[in-house]
């Protein structure tokens, strides 16, 4: 492709496609954090080996860098926008399960203690107390998190997923400047709006209280 | 470990190492001016945040044609340029925080016993703040590791290659090689930095 | 202290033992019974069970052996979000919800309750007037900009709003400074008066225990081991263990404890005339009375409906056959609600070893000698003394 035959429109459509990879990912690694993350917070749990577990794996997880981990999904499970979004929801679990649990410890013992102390059935409790106090946290992880995904996304557009990696990489191997930033602009741009926009909705959880 | 392999590596580390050395030099000292000028701290902060968020290959998109002017647009200097910027904010807002939350007793304390403002910096506040600035350290060079891998695709060298060419000959074995040794270093660094880290700690009393 | 307590228990422990999984034994066989409207406080050092057995009452915690009556019914036979929403719950951590305004957290248990919007208002409303926080001010404010006190007083009216029969306190004014701590317990010891609430009240400070309690219950190593009023507890303690900590070596602070009233005073043969006795008879009177004095001695002088009109110094060089109202001079004197500290200070400015008492209408009713005090101490020192209330 060359930059002449490189329209608004694909720009778009790429944008749009490269979003959606995200969006996928993310959700889906959300539902698997905040499942885990308040499995594993619970107070029957408190000791045994699976919250360890889970802390370690964190540790280690967020040290394996993006590219490693599409190259590994891509060895296991081939090529494709599913793998790709596999890989991405792989990326994005640790960051958002790290603030998930760190969100959820951080609710103070004597809030919950008043809250059960007071007749608050434990469900009530989760619901009305706990989670929405751990919602900074896990806001902040949800930012985070996408922010990452729109650059591994941009990666995974090598392994077949499509999205505006596939213009910055084109651009790359045929040294035509122009297609590359007709990719590279747009995910900046996306990854830096999408920083700003739920920093946003982060600070109106925060400020609250 | 083969030969090749090894010279990855070696220039994997090199770059991840020289561009988190030059951070330091930059981003510690910054941190200090910043110190009792909470708008320059702001503004600062707020640039390099901005530039955290665009992700490395972004950034190397962008990057490519302003410095094919001056004929170094791919290979180890925009890679080194990319790992020195990531690497400014954790370490610049360490520093920060750190020399903030000094405990202010004692700045009292080093005030009383006749030490001037520069002196309480070097012998009283740096120290006390360089397990924090170590933390910064230890994430800019983990991240870094990760932005360096990917610099494979602007000819910077490294373990990323594998993963790259491994990826486009569909070749397993490849892959494999490259994201296993690249983790493997990452973690290292990880951990080898964390025990620094909490040396360092223990030597300043903040061990919890 | 004058509080009226029924004997009708309230709350009922019976041979309560708590082992925690790490093997401790938190509570071993605990009995104690709790009276309605009455004050008890939970007292030991560190580890004593004190905690766990006030959390043991609102099932926080589930005991492994014994049971628990409240109003007769046994605690693990009930629902526990619903016996805990018949009790206040009151913590040193304080526990507000920061992400609610002061009139929320007040709201909890009434909206858990079920009960209809404009009760729940109300009811928050008055339950922070009673602390002191009218709603119209401090409704709409945040956890986050109230200072400690003020967050433990929203916590307070949290614990009153559910309306419950019994109010559980664990170390609620122990995050405080000292000055708060001793306003909101002079509150909560007035709400107690206006309320008649049965409260279990844990503490580490034994002060605060002989003030705030109708009983105090002395806790160590898991076991009760003494349940008594504070003048119980003082003037005869179990053990040694006992006496050391609520120190039963210090009289003066038992003295605290006792009124006028109940020490027994001098009613007969008293140093007393009329204004119009001559010193002579003052003299004979004053010494077949046998009374001892300090330097100087004095006669008491009474009206004719024989209320206190003052005092005259024999010594006055005055002729015999004068009056001895001539040398009349207000006299110092207690009344017979007072304590008996408050007596004892009052001997000591005045420089005086006795002290008349006397009723609302300056009636004389008796003298108090420091003699009569030092006997009371006397019979402390050799153990043989208990005083209780009559």
């Amino acid at each position: 492709m060359y930059l002449e035959t490189v329209s608004a429109d694909v720009i778009l459509q790429l944008t749009l496609e490269h979003l959606q990879l995200v969006l996928s990912a993310c959700l889906a690694a959300f539902s698997v954090a905040l499942a885990a993350g308040i499995w594993v917070t619970r107070p029957s749990m408190r000791g045994r080996w699976v919250p360890r577990a889970v802390t370690q794996f964190l540790f280690l997880g967020q040290a394996v860098p993006s590219l490693a981990i599409i190259g590994l999904v891509m060895a296991l499970l081939g090529t494709g926008a599913a793998t790709a979004i596999f890989a991405l929801a792989l990326g994005s679990l640790v960051p958002m399960l790290r603030n998930v649990i760190a969100g959820l410890r951080g609710v103070p013992e004597p809030v919950l203690d008043a809250a059960r102390g007071n007749g608050m059935p434990p469900v009530t409790v989760f619901w009305k107390v706990e989670l929405p106090l751990a919602l900074p946290a896990i806001f902040a992880g949800i930012r985070t998190a996408v922010v990452i995904a729109v650059g591994t996304a941009a990666l995974s557009s090598q392994i077949g997923a499509g999205g505006l990696g596939s213009l910055i990489f084109t651009g790359m191997a045929m040294f035509d400047m122009p297609l590359m930033l007709a990719g590279a602009i747009p995910t900046a741009l996306l990854a830096v709006s999408a920083d700003k926009i739920l920093g946003l909705a982060e600070a109106r959880f925060r400020g609250k209280w | 470990m083969s030969q090749p392999l090894l010279a990855a590596l070696l220039r994997h580390l090199y770059l991840v190492g020289v561009a988190v050395s030059l951070a330091v030099l930059v981003a510690v000292p910054l941190g200090i001016a910043c110190s009792g000028r909470p708008r320059l701290a702001a503004g600062l902060l707020y640039v390099n945040g901005l530039i955290m968020t665009i992700p490395s290959v972004a950034l190397y998109g962008i990057m490519m044609p302003i410095l094919a002017l001056v004929g170094r647009g791919i290979g180890m200097v925009p890679a080194m340029i990319a790992l020195f910027l990531y690497s400014q904010l954790p370490m610049l807002r360490n520093t920060i925080v750190g020399l903030r939350n000094v405990d202010p007793a004692i700045v009292d304390a080093a005030q009383g016993m006749g030490m001037n403002r520069l002196r309480i910096l070097f012998t009283v506040r740096l120290p006390l703040a360089f397990p924090l600035i170590m933390a910064g350290i230890r994430s800019s060079a983990v991240m870094g590791v990760g932005v360096a891998a990917i610099a494979a695709y602007i000819g910077a060298g490294g373990l990323g290659t594998y993963i790259m060419l491994g990826i486009a000959n569909s070749n397993r074995e490849l892959i494999l090689t490259g994201a296993v040794t690249t983790t493997l270093v990452a973690l290292a660094l990880d951990l080898s930095l964390g025990s620094v880290q909490r040396i360092l700690e223990r030597r300043v009393g903040m061990s919890k | 202290m004058t509080n009226t307590v029924s004997r009708e228990t309230h709350i009922v422990l019976e041979n309560i033992w708590k082992r925690f999984d790490n093997g401790s034994v938190a509570v071993r066989n605990l009995s104690l019974d709790v009276f309605r409207g009455e004050t008890l406080v939970l007292i030991g050092p560190s580890g004593c069970g004190k905690t766990t057995t006030l959390r043991l009452v609102n099932r926080l915690v589930e005991p492994s052996e014994g049971r628990i009556l409240f109003d007769g019914e046994n605690t693990m036979d009930m629902n526990p979000d619903k016996l805990r929403q018949r009790m206040g719950y009151v913590i040193q951590g304080i526990g507000l919800f920061p992400h609610m305004t002061v009139e929320d957290n007040v709201s909890v248990v009434p909206k858990l309750k079920g009960l209809d919007g404009r009760t729940v208002k109300e009811t928050a409303a008055r339950c922070l007037d009673l602390v002191g926080l009218p709603v119209q001010a401090w409704g709409k404010r945040w956890p986050r900009e109230l200072s400690g006190g003020q967050r433990q007083r929203v916590g307070v009216a949290r614990a009153l709003a559910g309306d419950p029969e019994v109010i559980l306190m664990d170390e609620p004014f122990g995050a405080l400074d000292p000055l708060t701590r001793e306003v909101l317990q002079d509150e909560l010891l007035a709400l107690k008066e206006r309320l008649g609430k049965t409260i279990l009240f844990v503490t580490h400070d034994i002060h605060e225990a002989m003030k705030m309690g109708d009983r105090v219950a002395i806790m160590r190593g898991g076991e009760l081991v003494q349940a008594a009023e504070p003048l119980a507890l003082l003037s005869c303690p179990a053990d040694n263990f006992v006496a050391d900590f609520v120190g039963s070596d210090n009289h003066l602070a038992m003295f605290s404890f006792v009124k006028v009233k109940d020490v027994p005073l001098r009613t007969e043969n008293l140093p007393v005339v009329t204004a119009e006795a001559t010193f002579a008879e003052a003299r004979s009177v004053v010494e077949k009375s046998g009374v001892r004095y300090g330097r100087k001695r004095f006669v008491y002088i009474l009206d004719a409906e024989g209320r206190v009109m003052g005092y005259a110094d024999l010594e006055s060089g005055r002729n015999p056959s004068d009056p001895v109202r001539i040398a009349l001079k207000a006299a110092p004197s207690v009344a017979r609600e007072s304590s008996v500290h408050d007596a004892l200070l009052r001997m000591v400015e005045n420089g005086v070893i006795n002290l008349l008492v006397v009723d609302e209408n300056r009636r004389m009713k008796g003298l108090l000698t420091f003699g009569d005090l030092n006997g009371l101490i006397e019979s402390q020192r050799k153990g043989d003394g208990c005083i209780s209330k009559p």
